[in-house]
């Protein structure tokens, strides 16, 4: 009757006390991988120079200056999110995966805790275009509209973060570099993020609303938009995501790791 | 640190409060595994005791890897099923209870081999001091050694690191000795006789007769998925009667050769065919009515004999050994 229970409590401390720890371990070994790190904090301050110094400029209000900040932080951090996926697909093909199959942590575990790595390693892509944005884009805004813009964006990274994790355990390790450029750039642009959603053809608006890097940017602009209503529907679109793709995910972990060697 | 049971046997000092003594440490029962058209696992019975050692034997797509896979819930069976310690796969491997070296497991890539250790550590239920299995593996020599500078032996020698970790009372070993040589094989086998003696289990598979012989308690041999033979190296060889009949391979037709009556399975050997015949004096009688047959020269059936004749062609054989 019992005989397919585990004989040992299994506590919520003695499942996450594992999962934190290879958080932390997992962070340190990225934070030493030098081009991860420049890679992913110094494109997108350039992105971004380079989009505030081609259309931002001559914006009377600085809106102009500030919206293409936001975007260029969200499209910049993006990109760091989702090449978290990058890492995973190396370990699996490699069959790392296996070895991590056989401990006390359960799969989706694994993927909570690759993707709190990668979400500590988004932040100083996001802070740094915001400086950028400060000292060289003549972006002016309060603390306040600044810390709230920072981590309306860095909630919205949730989904990306997992979506580069999904990415990392269905695709081919080959295949990684160009699905996670291609994705990135159709939600970029169909979520709005290269240009307003209002601009595009009616084809095009209809979806962008339901699009992960849409609430993104909603998010991350609310803040400095005057008399605008908190976008309550981005919330629940990116809350949507974040469950079908972590499930996705913990489904594409299971499968992998029983195949990865053939 | 150890508890005395009734069987005088001590066991590891997690073994589970109040567990059934008669609950087997691995336990399959008609477990079926397909890929594609390919049964690798074919309605495997086995029952393995604590504190057993158990070699799996048997040729490459004998279903090895894939039956140690399904123990360790790293593959599903599509019938039967595997329990260790009366527990499902996975929440035995959960519990830490398991440890296993994967057939040329993968190790974390660019990283630090005391890094992947206090990495690894950290994800067990109750693993051992790193120290300890730092010294049990013998990796004192390359701790700063990045994972892709490491000789074969070293990367093996960190695998096996890694089973240890958990403290397992069980410890799945696919094949745990390729690519060592001879001395690292005998070192790596003193070190887990050393572990293994706590009582703990120990399944192990090979492709090396001599090593099954020489270090399991019981050797079960594999072929095609299914169980041909098992018991202790001398047992499989005195149930597989007969002699080994062997002659020069000169001018020789193989066909003619399979095809004498006794004869269960032929092997060549160099310049040499060896027969395994259950009756050689029948063989040997009809053999030497060919004038092409010389040096012929009748022996024992060795232990390797045995094993190819068991899974050359289990059907063939299956009827002697019975």
């Amino acid at each position: 009757m019992t005989t397919l229970t585990d004989d040992r409590p299994t506590t919520p401390a003695a499942v996450l006390r594992p999962a934190l720890h290879y958080a932390l371990h997992s962070a340190s070994l990225t934070a030493r991988n030098v081009t991860f790190v420049v890679f992913t904090v110094i494109m997108p301050v350039t992105l971004y120079l380079v989009f505030s110094a081609m259309y931002g400029g001559g914006s009377e209000s600085g809106l102009a200056s500030t919206m293409i900040m936001v975007s260029m932080a969200a499209y910049g951090s993006l990109g760091a999110a989702m090449s978290g996926g990058a890492q995973l697909a190396l370990e699996r093909r490699s069959g790392w995966f296996r070895q991590l199959m056989i401990t006390s942590v359960p799969p989706q575990l694994f993927l909570w805790a690759r993707a709190a790595v990668t979400m500590c390693l988004v932040l100083p892509a996001l802070f740094l275009v915001f400086v950028a944005g400060a000292v060289l884009g003549g972006v002016t805004a309060t603390a306040g509209q600044w810390l709230a813009s920072l981590g309306l964006l860095w909630i919205g990274l949730l989904p990306m973060t997992v979506l580069g994790m999904v990415i990392g355990v269905w695709v081919k390790a080959e295949a990684v570099q160009g699905v996670t450029t291609m994705l990135l750039l159709a939600l970029s642009l169909l979520g709005g993020l290269w240009f307003p959603v209002e601009a595009m053809p009616p084809v095009m608006g209809a979806v962008a609303p339901i699009l992960p890097t849409f609430g993104l940017g909603e998010l991350g602009r609310f803040p400095f938009l005057p008399d605008a209503d908190f976008p309550w529907g981005a919330i629940w679109v990116l809350l949507g995501w974040s469950i079908v793709l972590t499930a996705l995910g913990a489904l594409g972990y299971r499968r992998a790791a029983a195949t990865s060697k053939r | 640190m150890y508890k005395t049971h009734l069987s005088d046997t001590a066991q590891p000092a997690h073994a589970a409060p109040g567990s059934d003594e008669h609950v087997a440490a691995v336990q399959l029962s008609s477990l079926t595994k397909s890929y594609g058209a390919v049964r690798a696992v074919d309605d495997l019975t086995l029952r393995v005791e604590r504190g057993e050692i158990v070699a799996v034997l048997g040729p490459n797509g004998a279903g090895k890897s894939t039956a140690a896979e399904m123990i360790l819930g790293l593959a599903t069976p599509d019938a039967g099923f595997a329990r260790v310690f009366g527990l499902d796969p996975l929440a035995a491997v959960r519990s830490g209870r398991v440890g296993a070296m994967l057939q040329s497991g993968a190790l974390l890539a660019d990283t630090r081999v005391i890094d992947i250790l206090a990495l690894m550590s950290g994800l067990h239920a109750h693993p051992l001091d790193v120290s300890e299995v730092i010294a049990r593996a013998g990796l004192d020599g390359f701790l700063k050694t990045k994972t892709d500078r490491l000789s074969g032996g070293q990367a093996q020698r960190l695998r096996y690191a890694l089973a240890l970790l958990p403290d397992p009372d069980l410890m799945i070993l696919d094949e745990p000795t390729v690519g060592m040589d001879v001395e690292a094989r005998r070192e790596f086998w003193r070190s887990m006789r050393e572990f293994a003696a706590a009582g703990r289990t120990v399944l192990f598979t090979t492709h090396y007769l001599d090593e099954a012989d020489a270090f399991a308690d019981r050797i079960v041999v594999l072929a095609e998925g299914r169980v041909v033979a098992q018991g202790t190296g001398d047992e499989i060889r005195s149930r597989v009667a007969g002699r080994t009949i062997t002659l020069a391979a000169v001018g020789i037709d193989p066909a003619a050769l399979r095809t004498l009556p006794g004869v269960v399975a032929i092997v060549r050997v160099g310049a040499r065919w060896h027969l395994h015949t259950t009756d050689s004096d029948r063989t040997l009688r009809h053999l030497l009515r060919d004038d092409r047959a010389r040096d012929v020269e009748v022996t024992t059936a060795t232990l390797e004999d045995a094993f190819l004749a068991l899974t050359t062609r289990p059907d063939a054989t299956q009827g002697a050994i019975s």
